[in-house]
């Protein structure tokens, strides 16, 4: 079984099931939340893994898996911001006033907002092996597979090496 | 709807493609009047990319999209109407 993530559609249904076991509300403005949405698609297929459409990606798991949407940072400013970085996410509070989230400061520790070793990046990059989740479809580069998909959770075991 | 005190300022934009931030800050420049140079950093790959965030942690050595900047000094970090038509208008 191979649940391929293809439109926004796939991968809103994916959120949306993620946000309602963990209580999390999508900002009301939809033309907002499509547009989005387009954009973590075409990170999704630019660099195989949802990566933050806001911030700057490196296109390297190891550097980079904060990022993935909903990104580490999501929680805490939603609670701090009433919204996350880029306002996908907002806090009951602003959902049910239905108020407009505004652009709020960065949190990711600023040593890796650029991720400037790109050069050491894309060489380590050639080495690297493809892995794909089997249960979902997610990519990651790397020696060895994630413990577990970022994606859909499973362990390690389900995936196999690209070639 | 231009006037020559809009014109008189530079306006350059450090925007990615996918942040709607980025595109919600183009579209009020547009709505203003104000005429913008811009460059989709997530669009750029290897050495070219790596040139132009060298030059954009100088202009804003805390990072973050969208960086405005206003005659190449002025620097205003995401969304920010108020501060935009303050600063341009």
């Amino acid at each position: 079984m191979s649940v391929e993530i293809d439109t926004t559609e796939e991968l809103m249904d994916y959120l949306r099931k993620n946000a309602q076991e963990k209580g999390y509300y999508f900002n009301k403005d939809s033309s907002f939340v499509n547009e989005l949405l387009k954009s973590l698609l075409t990170n999704l297929k630019r660099y195989g893994y949802a990566s933050c459409p806001c911030r700057l990606s490196t296109g390297n798991y190891d550097l980079g898996s904060d990022l993935i949407c909903p990104c580490v940072y999501m929680e805490d400013d939603v609670k701090k911001y009433g919204s996350c970085f880029c306002a996908l996410y907002v806090s009951k509070d602003i959902f049910e006033s239905g108020k407009l989230p505004s652009s709020i400061p960065e949190s990711r520790p600023k040593d890796e907002l650029f991720g400037i070793n790109y050069g050491n990046v894309s060489l380590k990059q050639t080495s690297d092996k493809k892995w794909k989740c089997k249960i979902c479809g997610y990519e990651h580069l790397g020696s060895e597979p994630p413990k577990n998909c970022p994606k859909c959770g499973a362990p390690k075991e389900m995936f196999k090496e690209m070639k | 709807m231009l006037t020559g005190k809009m014109t008189k300022k530079s306006v350059f934009l450090y925007t990615l493609s996918t942040c709607v931030w980025c595109k919600k800050t183009k579209q009020l420049l547009i709505d203003m009047g104000i005429k913008y140079d811009y460059i989709d950093v997530d669009l750029l790959v290897g050495s070219e990319q790596d040139k132009v965030m060298k030059e954009f942690s100088k202009v804003n050595p805390q990072g973050g999209f969208p960086t405005v900047l206003i005659n190449k000094v002025k620097t205003i970090v995401g969304f920010q109407p108020d501060a935009i038509k303050e600063a341009l208008l």
